[in-house]
């Protein structure tokens, strides 16, 4: 089955007089890794946001496994199967690192008050402790999530996320302030969440980050796509070069 | 007296639970005096105008006022935080207005002809929504309404209904605050619109913010101490307000969170280890986080 | 009498803009609700019942209450306000504010009673009138429509052309950048408070001269009215407190010539919960001012 798992087409987005995203269009195909970046304002995280359902799109239309997803409510895209994370990481501090993996857990948030009489307890907790195992987090378990360090806390945000199960996982930044070891430890990380999804998009400002995970790159300037295609042959694209000229310091 | 201070007790705890469950879900609500006298009239025009036994008229009347409590929260609910307060203040004068000017149910100057509360019922919806909040604080809903708590935007990422979840804990509340109205009412006799004003609405809160914002505990323990207290010691009766306002003020001033400000964690993987310094014993939020 | 009607809703309106531009002055600045302002209101009208009972004239009395409600608030700006600093506080300090009316109620009732307190004013003074244009106005209401708006015409005059009132725009635009530009946010705060409960002692005061008494529930009837009056006319706008309050005062006087008294309040109350839901800028507020959801 060759469907793109993710369409969007001809995406825009004003802010007022300002146009955020000018008739974005691209795919993403199932098993793909998809690298999305651009200079500071180019409208990455306003895709984003407008994909997971947090802004509304203006026109355009966004298909998920071909079902015509565009301006549905967040919820019913996470229910779908559409996961991110955040670039400022969204964790619920007062929880503890083993509850944050287990509110994700779908069967349970379909149905909020009927959960009080669901059983399966004792599984849910051996699937949540497998997750956090994948993340190496088990030995934190019991912690609350606000006594994390930074680089642990972006890893319990992806766990968080793989916990519901999601065909499609946006990850916002998430090398974002990281040292070299919490960025390598983060990479293993997303390499093994490739096993769990279908697709996975990421947006970073580390090129060298991204150049090594990525299949594709997607590269936004001002609100549209500059150009799309394999990491080493986008990067050495001279229209890249230029948007980021001056602009960028990361890359290696 | 003595099933006077049952009766106070009891109806105070249920009503600081009342503004606890739908603070679970992130929510502050200053109109539950209101849905108190919804309950207190509703009850009490079924049972003094129409016959219906008490123990049939109550829960009706929780059930109309959940009702009330959905339809109006679904406007309500778009605001948040102080926009809040102001909106559900609204409500509570609102609320007593409009019943003030409804002649059927004797206007400005009250309703009568109640009759039949005892402390029992009282006792036992205690036993009973106590129990069941109990039941929640370890089931996956307490999670999920944690979620919905401390950070809507992440709870919808993850695929939850905040504005369901949200609008169903409002109805319970308002609910919950109408049935213990309709007892309170039964076993008061009379009651006015008066008697429900706001400063009931700002008192039910303050017992929620003096015992504790976190777990279940908390909000009965600030409805004991402040029924009881003016009781048990003398001269604290006549200066119950002021005795309760420098409580508040100090509390908020050094310790925002109530005096039980623990919340407990839904499961432990490690089972009832001892506590460590990063473990879960210690969470600390301040009423912008509630 | 219709236009006597809009005259008396003027005069109340004018006394619930006081008030609600001193709600107004706090939440511009802190971006707080202060719950206590309406009972600082309330005690402004035993204030002046003191006063006046201690032989004090008229203009002394007046810049006694207001003397005295303005230091008030310099009580409840450090006791419920100072520590909840951070911008986040908000329902922290607006509890906070709660609980310290809580108290002002209390001692009031404990001083004077919890039955209403007369105003020893002679008679002849409250009677006394003149007649405009065919209308007969009693002068003391005539007096307090001037002294409100003089007041408000004052708080303008200092806001828009004073140092002061520069200081105070720059804080409520933003506090943090006020302070990089040398102002002292704190010493403008107390000022802030000050100003707004000392207006608020002084309507509290004309209300007891008007209705010739003072009494501890007018802080809930009359007060608590006033912040639903500034959220109408745009959270933070004085302009907007002012005009909604004219507004909402002949929208009252008119519904009790017509015997809807009684659900004027609730009128009140359900606009303004549709003005924050349709139009949170307020009617006479900027657009884009502030978000309820946020």
């Amino acid at each position: 089955m060759d469907q793109p798992i993710l369409a969007v087409e001809a995406v825009s987005k004003r802010f007022g007089g300002l146009v955020a995203l000018d008739s974005v269009s691209f795919e993403i195909r199932p098993r793909q890794v998809l690298g999305l970046i651009g200079p500071n304002g180019a409208g990455k995280s306003v895709l984003i946001n407008v994909v997971t359902g947090i802004y509304r799109a203006n026109s355009g239309f966004i298909r998920f496994a071909g079902r015509d997803i565009t301006n549905l409510p967040s919820h019913e895209l996470g229910r779908l199967g559409i996961a991110r994370s955040y670039q400022n990481i969204r964790l619920f501090r007062r929880m503890t690192v083993l509850e944050n993996v287990l509110v994700a857990s779908k069967r349970h948030l379909l149905r909020p008050f009927r959960s009080i009489f669901a059983g399966g307890r004792d599984r849910d907790i051996s699937i949540a402790r497998s997750m956090l195992e994948r993340v190496n987090l088990t030995d934190k378990a019991d912690y609350l999530a606000s006594s994390l360090s930074y680089g642990e806390a972006r890893r319990l945000e992806i766990a968080r996320a793989l916990s519901g199960e999601p065909r499609l996982l946006f990850l916002d930044e998430p090398a974002a302030g990281m040292n070299e070891r919490e960025t390598s430890e983060l990479a293993d990380v997303i390499r093994a969440a490739r096993q769990a999804v279908d697709a996975i998009v990421i947006i970073e400002h580390d090129v060298g980050f991204i150049r090594d995970l990525s299949d594709r790159l997607l590269v936004m300037e001002s609100g549209r796509t500059i150009t799309e295609g394999n990491p080493l042959e986008v990067l050495a694209d001279p229209r890249v070069i230029e948007a980021y000229l001056g602009v960028d310091d990361d890359e290696p | 007296m003595i099933q006077d201070y049952v009766m106070f007790t009891g109806v105070n705890i249920l009503l600081a639970w009342s503004v606890y469950i739908i603070l679970m879900s992130g929510s502050l609500s200053f109109a539950n005096g209101a849905f108190m006298l919804i309950g207190a009239y509703v009850s009490g025009v079924l049972t003094v105008k129409f016959g219906v036994p008490l123990l049939v008229a109550a829960p009706l009347a929780g059930a109309a006022t959940f009702l009330f409590g959905v339809l109006v929260g679904f406007p309500a609910l778009r605001t948040r935080g102080i926009y809040l307060i102001l909106v559900t203040v609204g409500i509570a004068v609102s609320v007593r207005g409009v019943v003030e000017s409804i002649a059927y149910v004797g206007g400005v100057q009250g309703f009568g002809g109640m009759s039949g509360g005892n402390p029992w019922h009282i006792v036992a919806l205690v036993i009973a929504v106590g129990a069941a909040l109990w039941v929640v604080s370890r089931s996956p809903l307490q999670r999920i309404l944690d979620a919905v708590r401390e950070d809507e935007l992440a709870a919808r990422s993850l695929g939850i209904n905040v504005v369901h979840v949200k609008l169903t804990c409002f109805g319970i509340g308002a609910g919950l605050a109408a049935v213990a109205g309709s007892f309170y009412a039964h076993y008061m006799l009379h009651v006015t619109p008066d008697g429900f004003g706001i400063l009931v609405s700002v008192y039910i809160v303050l017992y929620v913010v003096l015992g504790g914002t976190n777990n279940l505990w908390g909000s009965a323990l600030g409805a004991a101490i402040m029924t009881l207290l003016p009781e048990l010691v003398r001269g604290v009766a006549q200066w119950r307000p002021t005795v309760f306002g420098l409580t508040i003020i100090a509390l908020l001033l050094l310790r925002p969170d109530g005096l039980l400000a623990f919340r407990i964690p839904t499961v432990r993987l490690r089972g009832r280890s001892r506590p460590s310094r990063h473990d879960a014993a210690r969470n600390v939020a301040t009423p912008e986080q509630w | 009498m219709l236009l006597e009607q809009i005259i008396n809703g003027i005069v109340l309106g004018s006394m619930y803009a006081l008030i609600a531009q001193g709600y107004t002055l706090v939440f511009g600045v802190l971006d707080k609700l202060n719950f206590a302002h309406s009972e600082i209101f309330m005690l402004g009208g035993f204030l002046a019942v003191a006063s006046v009972a201690l032989g004090a004239p008229l203009p002394v009395a007046f810049l006694v209450t207001g003397g005295i409600s303005g230091l008030l608030g310099l009580i409840v700006e450090v006791v419920g306000f100072r520590k909840f600093r951070s911008r986040d506080a908000h329902i922290t300090a607006a509890l906070s504010s709660f609980a310290i009316g809580l108290v002002m109620i209390d001692l009031a009732q404990k001083i004077w009673g919890t039955e209403a307190v007369a105003i020893a004013l002679p008679d002849e003074m409250r009677i006394a009138s003149i007649e405009i244009l065919g209308i007969r106005i009693v002068l003391v209401k005539l007096a307090i429509l001037a002294l409100s708006l003089a007041l408000v015409l004052v708080l303008h005059l200092v806001v828009v052309r004073t140092g002061l009132g520069r200081s105070i725009r720059a804080v409520a635009e933003s506090a943090a950048d006020a302070a990089l530009y040398g102002v002292n946010v704190t010493r403008v705060t107390q000022l802030v408070f000050f100003i707004a409960s000392a207006l608020a002692g002084v309507a509290g005061m004309a209300l007891a001269i008007r209705t010739g008494y003072a009494n501890t529930e007018t802080g809930f009837s009359f007060g608590l009215k006033a912040l639903a009056i500034m959220a109408i006319g745009g959270m933070g706008d004085l302009r907007g407190a002012f005009l909604g309050g004219l507004l909402v005062g002949v929208l009252e006087a008119l519904a009790f010539q017509w015997a809807l008294g009684q659900l004027a309040d609730v009128a009140v109350w359900l606009f303004m919960i549709f003005v924050l839901l349709v139009r949170p800028q307020g009617l006479f507020g900027a657009a884009g001012a502030k978000d309820t959801r946020a």
